[in-house]
């Protein structure tokens, strides 16, 4: 097992990032393991970027550093771009290929597959996932966060041995986990294959 | 998510576990003014009181509830106050004197400060407020202390009945861990009138006998702090690295990260007073000393003279190390261990310039549905159409965010109830045309907004007030106000109302209306800044319409259907007016520059009705009587 893991969540204000962070803590506090999440908020409710650390292991702080973070998971692609300084040479990075426009009056916005090979050509290993559309196939947008969480279980780079059931039953016991449930599923599977 | 019973502890939010501190340290009485990072501190204790006994409020602004506070301890009744640090600000005037009275039972003062500013206009360092005001302060060493750490402060509270500071930041407020809880009981609050005025009414005399006694009383405190169990020595080495509350935590994994072995670690989470005989012990034999410490140099300004008064010559690093600015993290600190162990940093990040990657910014914006956005739209047509230029004197709250375009309307944004002070200023000394219009929420109205609008009224300062009225305190997550009409648990409150105060105090035109109505708010506003450009009066507008997010809130809780709206493509011109000066994040353009309406966003406001000039919007599941009856 490794000493810790630290994993950075990224995205927008109402995709369910926290929910994303809670599950995932709430599997390692059930089995003893320390766990520690930081979370933004005041202003995160407004549609602005979301960051969710969240550090496992033998750790006393919340922060993932800059060039520490082991995973990086992003639930939107220009959320995703905005915290690749997160990233170092051995950091794998699960994005979201799904972007959301920002409210602000006339933006440019960029596409999806320049920013890929963008940050791959720095290097970064990046691996994409149609989230969204996983997301509605299961049975609501609002699961992304659920799909998202599959694809991170699927990378097998969780420390203490931890299984996708017991992801499973945490996610039974939220709202609508049916549907979540079956996109966590599918986000497993979306990662597995690109493996 | 609440965990199974089988697991020994349970995930709570930094703020959570000072709140389950405090009811196990006994509390008894709560109060405080909603402020991020602390919101959840008394939101969490409404939740426990319920079961536990204890007395809690939301008072109208952080004065007051130290003041409320401060009175039911000086009663014989523990009590706590939580408030954000720039709240502490408005509470100074009676906690600068609270050390010198005491209390009869324990007083904690949470001050929840905001190192890096997420939320906040400054990131000033409250533990200097302890220096000054004689009063002890606390911080956790983590977010693993946090509840340990609170109700230690209610035992020195309780044991030299004096005033204690709590000191939470963002990263323990709002950063969540595993806490095991203790045993809680019931208490009901019940305290007795106090006849000791020597002691509780600080006339002169009184002050200067108190005030030598302070000084007794700060001295035993310092010898407390010196064997407290919050404040230790560990490890052994030529190398001392002194941690001031959360840094504790940086450095520990700091040094297991770089390997680092052979240090010693004085770990203060009582750093005011300085704990002089410990801060001694742990000198000595000592070559070089780090003090790592967030935002300010308050250990190292007391330590280093310590260290002088003791004759010890060695060299002591802090902020030449550590940054002054910004929250602490383990970069930071891995870099000022780098350099003091002269070892290798460890992080190698990948060399992102973001700027090549073009990323359009993604700043936090009013909701779907959000009423202030209304009230924007139609105050700059209602501004246009009066023919005056307006300075926008701003205030805190959601409507800060109309600083960002395409609003443009917030010219200054400094402190709570700033906006009608700044625009007593600004009202003598612009022309005629020029009119200060102040931008102010409900509850910010009530917090501090009411004693610059007697003033505006008495000295006949000319300005429009626009309070934006969205019925809670939405900024923090709805918490309820004076002007509510109910408590936090859904009881019945009575209700001040908002005209009504402004006319009682003597305000001759108060207007109101509905933000979602835009053509009316654009003809009432237009009149309202007439009348002040032409009788060089104050005014009051008061735009009434609740907070979308929380409508939202219930309307899903309670399974009530929203209305929805949708654009009609054959009318569309793609002009963008809807998804650019109105900006509602629900509406997104379409390739061609024609709008759509994002049915999982939009919650049905029906606002934009009014903004499309050719009746391209209309709704495709209309207002239920249902869905009318969550509004009020």
């Amino acid at each position: 097992m490794m000493k810790y893991c630290d994993i950075l969540v990224t995205g927008v204000g109402g995709q369910g990032i926290i929910t994303f962070g809670r599950v995932l803590s709430s599997v390692y506090n059930k089995r003893g393991v320390r766990v520690m999440m930081a979370e933004t908020h005041g202003m995160s409710q407004r549609g602005g970027s979301v960051e969710v650390h969240i550090r496992i292991g033998d750790i006393h702080s919340p922060l993932v550093p800059v060039g520490g973070a082991d995973v990086i998971i992003g639930l939107e692609l220009i959320e995703t771009m905005r915290v690749l300084r997160y990233a170092n040479k051995d950091t794998i990075v699960v994005a979201n290929t799904r972007m959301i426009r920002p409210a602000l009056p006339k933006i440019n916005m960029p596409s999806p597959d320049e920013l890929i090979s963008k940050a791959e050509s720095l290097g970064i290993k990046i691996l994409t996932v149609n989230a969204h559309e996983l997301a509605l196939k299961a049975g609501s947008a609002l699961s992304v966060n659920m799909v998202m969480l599959g694809g991170l279980v699927a990378l097998d780079i969780l420390p203490g041995k931890v299984t996708k059931k017991d992801f499973l039953d945490v996610i039974s016991g939220l709202r609508m986990s049916e549907i979540n449930s079956k996109a966590f599923e599918m986000g497993y599977d979306a990662v597995k294959t690109i493996l | 998510m609440p965990n199974s019973g089988e697991s020994r502890s349970i995930m709570l939010l930094g703020n959570e576990a000072v709140a389950y501190g405090a009811v196990e340290a006994g509390l008894e009485f709560a109060a405080a003014y909603p402020g991020t990072p602390s919101t959840e501190i008394v939101e969490t204790l409404f939740k426990l009181s319920k079961e536990y006994g204890f007395y809690v409020e939301w008072s109208t602004n952080e004065k007051v509830a130290l003041e409320a506070a401060y009175g039911a301890a000086i009663g014989g009744v523990k009590s706590l106050v939580a408030m954000k640090h720039v709240g502490v600000n408005v509470a100074m005037d009676p906690l600068s004197t609270s050390a010198y009275t005491g209390v009869e039972a324990a007083f904690v003062v949470v001050s929840a400060d905001d190192p890096d500013m997420w939320s906040s206009q400054n990131e000033q360092d409250n533990r200097w407020y302890g220096v000054r005001s004689y009063i002890p302060v606390l911080e956790a060493g983590s977010v693993l202390e946090l509840k340990d750490v609170t109700i230690e402060a209610f035992k020195l509270s309780e044991k030299f009945k004096h005033p204690v500071i709590l000191r939470t930041t963002t990263r323990l407020g709002h950063s969540r861990a595993p806490f095991n809880i203790g045993e809680l009981v019931k208490r009901v609050p019940r305290g007795s009138i106090i006849k000791n005025p020597a002691k509780y009414s600080v006339i002169p005399a009184h002050a200067r006998q108190l005030r030598r006694k302070l000084v007794e009383r700060w001295l035993e405190i310092e010898k407390y702090m010196d064997t407290a169990g919050f404040n230790w020595i560990e490890g052994d080495g030529k190398y001392l690295i002194v941690t001031s509350g959360l840094a504790y935590g940086y450095v520990k994994d700091a040094l297991s990260i770089m390997g680092i072995r052979n240090y010693k670690i004085l770990k203060l989470s009582g750093m005011v007073p300085l704990p002089r005989r410990l801060v001694k012990k742990a000198l000595d034999g000592v070559e070089k000393v780090l003090i790592v410490e967030e935002l300010e140099p308050v250990v190292e300004v007391f330590l280093k003279s310590y260290a002088y008064d003791e004759g010890f010559s060695m060299e002591i690093h802090g902020k030449n190390l550590v940054p002054l600015t910004g929250e602490l993290n383990l970069n930071k600190v891995c870099m000022a261990l780098s350099k003091f162990f002269e070892v290798e940093y460890p992080y190698n990040p990948i060399k992102v310039n973001i700027e090549d990657f073009g990323l359009p910014p993604r700043p936090p914006v009013l909701c779907p549905g959000c009423p202030h956005r209304g009230t924007f739209y139609a105050l700059r047509k209602a501004v246009a159409k009066a023919g005056v230029k307006p300075i926008y004197n701003g205030d805190i709250g959601c409507y800060s965010l109309g600083v960002l375009p395409p609003y443009n309307m917030q010219d200054t944004i400094v402190e709570m109830g700033g906006s009608i002070g700044f625009a007593n200023g600004f009202a003598h000394i612009l022309s005629d045309k020029e009119i200060p219009i102040a931008i102010i929420g409900d509850s910010t109205f009530f917090h501090s907004g009411l004693p610059p609008l007697v003033n505006a009224v008495y000295n006949l300062a000319p300005m429009l007030v626009l309070v934006m009225d969205n019925r809670v305190t939405a900024m923090t997550g709805a918490q309820p106000h004076p002007g509510t009409g109910f408590y936090q648990d859904g009881r019945d409150a009575p209700v001040i109302d908002i005209e009504d105060v402004a006319r009682g105090m003597g305000v001759k035109h108060v207007i109101k209306f509905d933000p979602y109505n835009i053509n009316e708010a654009v003809e009432k506003l237009t009149d309202a800044l007439e009348i002040v450009k032409e009788q060089r009066i104050p005014v009051v507008a008061v735009a009434v319409r609740a907070c979308s997010l929380y409508i939202d809130s219930i309307a899903r809780r309670k399974g009530v259907e929203r209305p929805l709206y949708s654009i009609d493509l054959e009318k569309c011109t793609a002009c963008g007016i809807c998804y650019n000066a109105f900006s509602c994040p629900a509406i997104v353009p379409l390739e061609d520059g024609k709008a759509s309406i994002d049915p999982t966003l939009c919650v049905g406001c029906g606002e934009c009705v009014y903004v499309c000039p050719y009746n391209a919007i209309h709704t495709i599941r209309p207002w239920t009587k249902e869905f009318e009856s969550l509004w009020w």
